[in-house]
């Protein structure tokens, strides 16, 4: 047990050590390129390089690696995170260069969980609260390309704000991590330890006022890594309550546009933004989201909506620990 | 000190809201235990049971996020923004 404490440990101060030193070349890379975003919900509109997420990609990968090697831990298991996690980094740097077809997007990102499957590093027996283990053997590998499109998708989803991706993450990730060190399944305690070093690190350059966004790059890797950490952990289920806010922003606005479509085909914003402070939008054409649902005749400035998400992520993160620890078990 | 209390009411709901949510996800767990699974899960099934089975655990899924999302159209257009 103590062997896991360092190794988790370790995880943590690698990916947060790595995810700095690569912060000033991520900056570098995004004015090099030209890849800067607008930060919208601030009252002159700033350009921020937006390909952050490339460090926190960068430190999560290079700590995983590290940990695999030095705890001697399973080098297929490295492989499959490691691929499936760069496909996805490749989609969402491509985003952030051009925009993708909408309906392209989750088949592509689908592709990111191949990895996983054609290396077998995956256990079709997902547990179900009461249930028990199951035994899906044919079904269970489409359910995995599907997570892989849906979460990514949804953490994707919610990056609206500064550091709301990044704190609604790192929150989310503890149950993982706790469940993860009770069931003693190493690989992924690694990963969830190095993905939440990664995201911490981060959190200086992309809280309130941002000066490095995470980019399609950081939340799309981010996504894939989650993935992989259910898949391999057996903590599907843990894993899906925990997102819960993040998974109910993505389809909410799915279903309310009516599909995949391309946020600039909108025609109703979900919210308006005045002197700094953020309303809904009241119209009912407009793309139902958690902020909005926050916001809803209520303004806010944008670092309150940030606080009310982690409290929301928290609070789902707390009722993934419950459904582990009463029904689980 | 207003807004802080409406922001303390959206919140507030939207905690109501995702509990309600994991509750109707157990409800659905608790479904599927005594309707499907009652036999030990890993004993050797004939494939077209599996099959029902496997599709009848999808469809009850769907029908949550159904709900999931009818749940929180009610809550937006009928108590926040009424």
């Amino acid at each position: 047990m103590l062997i896991q404490y360092y190794l988790a440990l370790a995880a943590v101060l690698l990916s947060a050590l790595f995810t700095r030193l690569s912060i000033p070349l991520s900056r570098y890379l995004s004015k090099r390129l030209n890849l800067l975003g607008v930060d919208a919900h601030k009252p002159d509109s700033p350009l921020i390089p937006k390909t952050g997420g490339l460090a926190v990609a960068v430190g999560a990968l290079i700590s995983t690696a590290l940990v695999f090697t030095l705890f001697n831990l399973n080098p297929t298991i490295l492989a499959g995170v490691m691929l499936s996690t760069l496909t996805a980094a490749a989609i969402g740097l491509y985003e952030d260069l051009r925009e993708m077809n909408p309906v392209g997007k989750p088949l592509l990102l689908a592709l990111a969980g191949l990895p996983i499957i054609l290396l077998g590093i995956y256990y079709p027996n997902p547990d179900f609260p009461f249930i028990g283990r199951t035994r899906m053997h044919i079904i269970y590998p489409l359910l995995v390309l599907a997570g892989f499109s849906i979460i990514s998708n949804a953490i994707n989803s919610i990056d609206v704000l500064n550091g709301s991706m990044v704190s609604t993450s790192a929150v989310a990730l503890t149950p993982l991590l706790i469940v993860s060190l009770m069931e003693g399944r190493v690989e992924a305690l690694a990963m969830t330890a190095a993905l939440m070093g990664a995201l911490i690190a981060f959190i200086p350059e992309n809280k309130y006022p941002a000066k490095l966004f995470v980019g399609n790059v950081g939340s799309l890797s981010t996504g894939a890594l989650f993935t992989s950490i259910a898949v391999i952990g057996r903590i599907e289920i843990i894993t899906i309550i925990a997102l819960m806010p993040q998974i109910m922003n993505e389809f909410h606005i799915i279903f309310s546009m009516g599909g995949l479509k391309s946020a600039k085909l909108v025609k109703e914003r979900p919210v308006n933004v005045e002197n700094g402070l953020i309303e809904a939008n009241e119209s009912e054409k407009a793309p139902i989201t958690l902020v909005r649902l926050i916001t809803a005749r209520n303004k806010l400035a944008e670092k309150n909506v940030v606080i009310c998400l982690i409290i929301l992520s928290a609070y789902s993160s707390a009722l993934a620990l419950i459904t582990y620890l009463l029904f689980m078990r | 000190m207003r807004e802080g209390k409406k922001c303390s009411r959206n919140l507030i709901a939207v905690i109501v809201l995702l509990t309600i949510v994991w509750g109707l996800f157990l409800a659905v767990s608790i479904f599927l235990t005594v309707l499907l699974f009652q036999d030990a899960i890993i004993e050797k099934i004939l494939r077209p049971i599996s099959l029902i089975r496997v599709l009848i655990g999808v469809g009850a899924f769907l029908a949550w996020v159904y709900v999931w999302k009818k749940l929180t159209e009610f809550l937006l257009y009928k108590i926040l923004l009424r």
